[in-house]
């Protein structure tokens, strides 16, 4: 790849179509007078594109509000069907494609789904009451036995100090036996003094005194001891006492907080029954509320209609779940956004004439410059048939986005059109210059005479262009079209610009982002592969 | 110093049926002209294009500047300038950027300002090439073929439908490329423009080489007659040719013509005519061209509708 022969011929594509007043008209200007036309035909007609049937069996504020929001979102106008009807029958008289059915009692179930979301409310907000409580009496409950195992510590150490008082008392009761069993030796030597007395006597006598003065001490010492043991058994048995006191009394908070606990778990369970019987109440029979929609699911008018509704319907969804006031929905905040029918036609418009500079840009230049023998001069350079392509295909690419933005600046002067320009318009705009181009360069592969190439590409064009909802909707048309149409890749372009710039609903703008890329990559790829400068 | 700078060997190129080029061989020696002379359909410019790596061969060998055609494309292209038959080129573009174009396609080469001079095209740079004349468009493929200033320029039919004031214009551009040394291969069927401008001529026929060499070695070998044509002179002429054993004199339009086959029978015709008093309101005489030969190698007229004179 030598960018600087890309470059000259791009250079070169770009004077020739400058130059080219017809190419010039076709691809730029010919779009224009399209959307002004278009613009000027509808702005008569007004916005009424898309007609719904709607049966309204109920007739009250909701359903009324349901009709408007419908009205409001400007892409549908509302026929009233005759509540007695019968809706199939009505469609095939009619030829309808959609009738929305708003069933009996739909206000009165709205209402009273909203009386029941209010109970449960109520129920809920007491349920977190008593709640609170059960947490308040858990923690009481904790603080008590806390306490009881205090008490039962100081009862530990009262236990332990009795232990002490008896053996004092026990050392005591020691010192006093000693001192009995002195007095008993000093009351022998007492007696054998008396029996021997009076030559030895004096001796005897005076042991007897000595034994009897140490038993004296010893009890004394007894003696002395044992008011302090008793004290000690004293002091022991108070703090016995007392916290065996502190025991009771922790006891006792535990109960009185057990109980509280208990009544806090009965009101939880009251608030539990209240709960469960709002939200029977809410729930009357399992099912939600419904309303109906009879549509051909092989209309393509209809799906955008369900669309349209599936919006309406989030809408109030939203406002009747989290708005406080309900009644204050404003049905023209329901959709997201305005639509108008230049909002629907412009990306049709774009999406044909980037097919139809890219399929007659494709031919033209490769029939043109076989016929006049330029390819085969372009043979004896040095530049490659990729650098011709690449060079080819980004030439189109710069006229297909100077008219994609051409047509989308004059929508939004003339008709206040304001697209979403995302990165799926370009991806869109691509891929319908990567189908065309591609199917242009297979037309030029077999139809080697440019006239007939030419007529080739118009017998690609019109079903293309006619079949693809960018000039009729798809639904005007009979039955077979409708699914031929299916197979049309510029009806992808189109939805998927609209789509994209419009509506984004990702599910269909991915459905279509697929199909066309796909679509749109293997004709390039074929086109690029088969495309050959020799006649050999 | 000789040396070739197109070698070709046994060259055929079929297709389905038709034997469009039919075991052809042949040398182009370096700076000079060589003419490949034939009829529509002879078969020029499928051998020019296989020359010219743009299609390829059946059979045979093609040398081209000491390369091979089938490995040295890129090299080749680089080197060889061509004007393809009926060339023509983007209607829009002015004649200076056609030319600016085609040289940005090659890297290197000659400036852009001084190829319109040497093809004569200063004045009209800045005209559209969808309004150039036929003569003007055919020089602008020629300086588009010399935008790499290559060694060897191939111009197939460079004159074809131009009319006599263009294709002289054309000639003197030939002859300054040929002055520049460069090695020219053209293919004609007008004779008289392989007679102007060629050093060497191949006569091709139905995919055959059927002659070749110089102008005049050509005619020498194969130019049949000498034409003396006698204006202004009436029945008596035939006799004479008849006794001097040549074939029938060709009346018509006031003239009369006798094929002689030396310069000496040239004289003694003369001769004869003055001897026998006859009466003409001019003579003259006229040496075989290419034409001829050519008529006289395949029985058939070179361009159909005769001399292009
Ligand atoms: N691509 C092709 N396919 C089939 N036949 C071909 C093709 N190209 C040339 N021929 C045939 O080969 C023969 C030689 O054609 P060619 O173009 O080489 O002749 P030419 O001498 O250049 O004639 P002209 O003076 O008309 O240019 C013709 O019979 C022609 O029909
Ligand atoms: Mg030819």
């Amino acid at each position: 790849m030598n960018l600087t022969r890309i470059y000259a011929n791009i250079v070169v594509n770009i004077k020739g179509f400058y130059r080219n007043k017809g190419a010039m008209f076709f691809v730029l200007f010919f779009p224009i007078l399209l959307i002004l036309l278009f613009g000027a035909i509808f702005s008569n007609i007004g916005d009424q594109s898309y007609p719904i049937a709607v049966q309204n069996k109920d007739g009250g504020w909701w359903s009324q509000q349901v009709v408007e929001g419908l009205n409001k979102t400007g892409m549908i106008t509302v026929t009233m069907v005759d509540p007695s009807a019968d809706p199939y029958a009505y469609m095939n008289d009619t030829k309808s494609n959609a009738v929305l059915i708003i069933p009996e009692n739909f206000t009165a179930d709205i209402n009273n789904t909203k009386l029941s979301f209010q109970y449960t409310l109520d129920a809920l907000s007491k349920t977190t009451e008593s709640l609170n409580y059960t947490v308040e009496a858990l923690s009481r409950t904790t603080d008590s036995l806390n306490y009881t195992l205090m008490a039962l510590n100081d009862t530990g150490n009262a236990l332990n100090y009795t232990a002490m008082a008896l053996s004092s008392t026990q050392g005591a009761l020691n010192y006093s036996l000693m001192a009995m069993n002195s007095t008993q030796w000093a009351l022998n030597y007492s007696g054998m003094a008396l029996a021997s007395a009076p030559p030895s006597s004096t001796t005897f006598i005076g042991l007897a005194m000595n034994a009897s003065a140490e038993s004296l001490g010893s009890t004394g010492m007894a003696l002395n001891l044992t008011p302090a043991a008793l004290n000690a058994s004293l002091a022991a048995l108070g703090g016995s006492q007392s916290s065996m006191n502190a025991t009771l009394l922790a006891l006792q908070y535990t109960q009185a907080t057990l109980n509280a606990t208990l009544g806090a778990l009965n009101a939880t369970q009251a608030a539990l029954n209240f709960t469960i019987g709002a939200l029977n109440f809410a729930i009357p029979s399992n099912e939600t509320l419904k309303l109906t929609m009879l549509y051909d699911s092989s209309s393509s008018s209809a799906l955008t209609k369900v669309q349209i509704l599936q919006q309406v319907m989030d809408g109030f969804n939203k406002g009747l779940s989290n708005a406080q006031d309900v009644m204050a929905i404003d049905p023209q905040s329901v959709v997201a956004k305005q639509f108008k029918f230049i909002d629907y036609y412009a990306p049709g418009i774009v999406g044909m004439s980037v097919m139809t500079a890219s399929l007659f840009g494709t031919v033209g230049m490769n029939t043109e410059l076989r016929q006049k023998g330029v390819l085969r001069k372009l043979a004896t350079t040095p530049l490659t048939r990729a650098e011709w392509l690449v060079s080819n295909i980004l030439y189109q690419l710069i006229l297909a986005f100077i008219s994609t933005a051409l047509i989308l600046f004059v929508g939004y002067l003339a008709f206040g059109l304001k697209p979403i320009i995302n990165i799926f318009l370009f991806v869109f705009v691509l891929m319908d210059v990567f189908a065309f181009s591609g199917i242009g360069m297979l037309i030029t592969r077999f139809v080697k005479d440019a006239e007939a190439a030419q007529a080739a590409a118009n017998l690609v064009m019109f079903p293309v262009m006619f079949l693809s909802g960018t000039f009729f909707q798809i639904e005007m048309m009979p039955d077979f079209l409708q699914t031929v149409a299916n197979f049309m890749p510029l009806y992808y372009v189109s939805d998927g610009l609209r789509q994209a710039m419009i509506l984004l609903n990702w599910a269909m703008l991915y459905y279509d982002l697929m199909v066309i890329s796909v679509f749109g990559i293997i004709m390039f790829v074929l086109g690029i592969l088969l495309t050959s400068w020799k006649e050999d | 110093m000789e040396k070739n700078v197109i070698e070709v060997r046994g060259l055929v190129k079929v297709y389905g049926e038709t034997r469009a080029v039919d075991g052809i061989s042949f040398d182009v020696r370096e700076g000079s002209v060589f003419a490949f002379l034939g009829p529509n359909g002879a078969g020029k410019t499928t051998t020019v294009e296989i020359i010219e790596t743009i299609r390829r061969p059946t059979a045979g060998e093609v040398g081209l500047l000491g390369m091979d055609i089938n490995k040295d494309r890129k090299k080749i292209l680089e080197r060889i300038g061509v004007l393809p038959q009926e060339f023509s080129s983007f209607d829009r573009m002015t004649v200076r950027e056609t030319v600016h174009y085609f040289r940005q396609l090659f890297g290197a080469g000659s400036d852009v300002d001084a190829l319109l001079k040497l093809v004569n095209l200063e004045e009209e740079k800045d005209k559209l090439y969808m309004n150039l004349s036929g003569g003007l468009k055919q020089r602008v493929g020629i300086a588009v073929a010399l935008v790499n200033d290559p060694e060897l320029v191939f111009l197939d039919e460079p004159t074809t439908g131009l009319d006599p004031r263009s294709r002289r214009e054309v000639w003197n551009v030939i002859e300054g490329l040929k002055k520049r040394g460069k090695t020219i291969f053209l293919t004609t069927h007008y004779m008289e423009e392989a007679e102007v401008l060629a050093d060497h001529i191949a006569i091709i026929s139905k995919g055959k080489i059927i002659a070749q060499g110089s102008p005049s070695e050509l005619i020498d070998a194969f130019g049949k007659a000498i034409h003396v044509t006698i204006r202004g002179a009436g029945a008596e002429i035939g006799p004479i040719a008849k006794d001097m054993g040549l074939a029938l004199p060709k009346n018509g339009n006031g003239k009369t013509v006798v094929d002689v086959r030396t310069n000496d029978q040239v004289l003694v015709l003369l001769d004869r005519l003055k001897a026998a008093k006859v009466s003409y309101s001019g003579i003259d005489v006229r040496k075989a061209n290419l034409e001829e030969v050519f008529l006289s190698l395949t029985g058939e007229k070179l361009t159909a509708g005769g001399d292009e004179r």
